[in-house]
């Protein structure tokens, strides 16, 4: 079963290589450059952190964005394509097609994140600035919140079109970012269905501020590495929770 | 056993949010013997498009059964037995065609190491030979149609089923696409196919169905629905007996058979009308679909 999700991952790369995903990183790295040249000027003696925190920024905003574009347009633009119809009157299951998809599409992402920390680290190499002890784990972090939004943007994007299943993913994403406020708005909450609402909304949307790296990288401070276990194993489980919920619906859609 | 079996086929579309419904497929009974060029005819909208989607497992039926060899349809066992090209189709076009072809063959199971080979054999076989290399996006109309039929054959199926093969296709590229599917006849294979093209229907077909609002209302061999031969008499001035039609200045008689149209001749021999025209035809499938099917609301 794992050649036919590797072909459509293949296919999936090769989409995303042909129609030229990766120009962002161009972008990036004119940014990278600009930035780092600015801050010489304006900073005194934080160069190094305003560089690391500008760079994971920008490239978690980017890789984000990706995320929720390329993913929301996974399945629902090959329902409106209808190019999916001669895949799935293959002798495949479709969870197939989802689990190859998010793959193809994770494989993406870790192109993108993998040159873009190459991008800052040759920056920094180059200002002779060292990278900062928690490069490497920050990146991971910050892969890791990439990987939780695509499978938010292919749950919806296996029972809806497009646009809404980009608006929706946008949507969890900035909430997921802002969850830790939503628990603590929850307490504050005078209004018991209110605060009943927000307790629920911080257990069910992803907890992704949890993952922002940018206390590790600003601070320097050393992670505790059972936490940073706990945080992957998290995102492993809301990722397989979400792709379970996306392949179980699109089994049962009607592709009209 | 037949190689597909449909039995009270029911489909219902369900807008979740409005609660409308819209009755896609009523019932519908029908059998594909193997090896044999099945023709599936009707009106748009009739439900011709969601019985083969049914078939291939893109849609669910909403009631009855459908199987091929047996295995229920939506399986992939029963999927590992067809190929299918949908109307219009649209694929990936960033691929090159042996890329394109490459995936398909993938998905299917074949081995790899056998693609290369099969690739260039239906490359040929539908007429897009020395392609391999061309990107799909600079194809035209008909190469898409024709890439379409080379992955719908390409893992050599049992079952081939094709919705409006021949759309879109020059009168060249139709004449193709029959010959494709009478080789497929000769090696063995079963092809179910969808056609607003009711002269390609006739000319291919050993048997057909005609649908119409989610039934079909008809069913049987060429010869069957369009009967014998009969006789076309034609005369200039109206004879006293008989259902003549007038037909702009002339007057028409249709005779079921030949001892009839000898009758009818020698009367009017006796009457002193002159005969303008005595042709034996058959019955079109066009005039078939014209005449008996017309949709209803539809007054030409």
């Amino acid at each position: 079963m794992m050649r036919p999700v590797l072909t459509i991952a293949q296919l999936t790369l090769r989409e995303a290589f042909r129609k030229r995903v990766f120009v962002n990183l161009a972008v990036f790295a004119a940014l990278m450059v600009g930035v780092s040249f600015l801050m010489t000027g304006l900073t005194i003696g934080q160069h190094q952190r305003v560089i690391h925190s500008v760079s994971f920024t920008v490239l978690s905003v980017v890789g984000n964005l990706l995320a929720v574009f390329l993913g929301a347009g996974l399945i629902a633009h090959e329902v409106e394509r209808k190019t999916l119809y001669t895949i799935v009157s293959r002798p495949i299951n479709r969870w197939v097609f989802v689990l190859g998809r998010y793959l193809g599409l994770a494989g993406v992402l870790a192109i993108n994140t993998l040159i873009g920390g190459l991008l800052v680290s040759s920056v920094l190499m180059v200002s002779n600035w060292p990278a900062l002890d928690h490069f490497t784990v920050s990146l991971a972090l910050i892969y890791a919140e990439m990987l939780v939004v695509l499978s938010i943007a292919v749950l919806f994007s296996s029972f809806s079109t497009p646009t809404l299943a980009a608006t929706f993913s946008l949507c969890f994403w900035v909430i997921g970012r802002l969850s830790v406020e939503l628990q603590e708005l929850a307490g504050l909450a005078r209004n018991d269905g209110l605060a009943l609402a927000m307790k629920g909304a911080y257990t069910l949307l992803p907890n992704l501020g949890r993952l922002d790296p940018m206390d590790l990288l600003i601070h320097n401070a050393a992670p505790d590495a059972a936490h940073v276990v706990m945080l992957f194993l998290y995102a492993l489980g809301y990722i397989g929770l979400m792709l379970s919920l996306a392949c179980w619906t699109f089994e049962r859609r009607d592709l009209k | 056993m037949s190689l597909i079996e449909i039995k009270g086929l029911k489909k219902v579309y369900r807008s979740p949010f409005l609660r409308r419904e819209v009755v896609g497929l009523e019932h519908l009974d029908l059998s594909v013997e193997r090896n044999e060029i099945f023709g599936f005819l009707g009106p748009n909208g009739a439900g011709k498009s969601t019985t083969l989607k049914i078939l291939t497992g893109i849609i669910r039926a909403s009631a009855g059964s459908a199987t091929i060899d047996g295995l229920a349809v939506g399986s992939p066992k029963a999927r590992r037995m067809l190929g299918f090209m949908p109307e219009f189709p649209t694929f990936h076009d960033f691929l090159r065609a042996d890329e394109f072809l490459t995936f398909y063959g993938d998905l299917s199971g074949m081995a790899r190491q056998e693609l290369p080979q099969r690739i260039d054999q239906v490359l040929e076989m539908v007429g897009l030979p020395g392609v391999q290399d061309r990107p799909l996006r600079s194809f035209s109309k008909g190469m898409l149609q024709r890439i379409g039929l080379a992955q719908a054959v390409l893992h050599d199926p049992d079952l081939v089923i094709l919705d409006e093969p021949m759309s879109g296709l020059d009168p060249v590229g139709r004449r193709d696409v029959r010959q494709l599917m009478t080789g497929l006849k000769a090696a063995g294979k079963t092809v179910l196919f969808s056609s607003h093209v009711l002269n390609d229907v006739e000319e291919i077909a050993d048997r057909v169905t005609v649908v119409r609002e989610g039934r079909n209302v008809l069913s049987g061999s060429i010869d069957e629905l369009l009967g014998g031969e009969r006789f076309e008499l034609v005369v200039r001035q109206r004879p006293s007996a008989g259902e003549w039609r007038q037909v702009g200045e002339d007057f028409m008689m249709i005779c079921d058979d030949e001892e009839a149209a000898q009758r009818q001749l020698a009367e009017l021999v006796q009457a002193g009308i002159s005969v303008l025209r005595c042709q034996r035809e058959r019955r079109s499938l066009e005039q078939l679909f014209f005449e008996d099917f017309r949709p209803s609301g539809d007054a030409s």
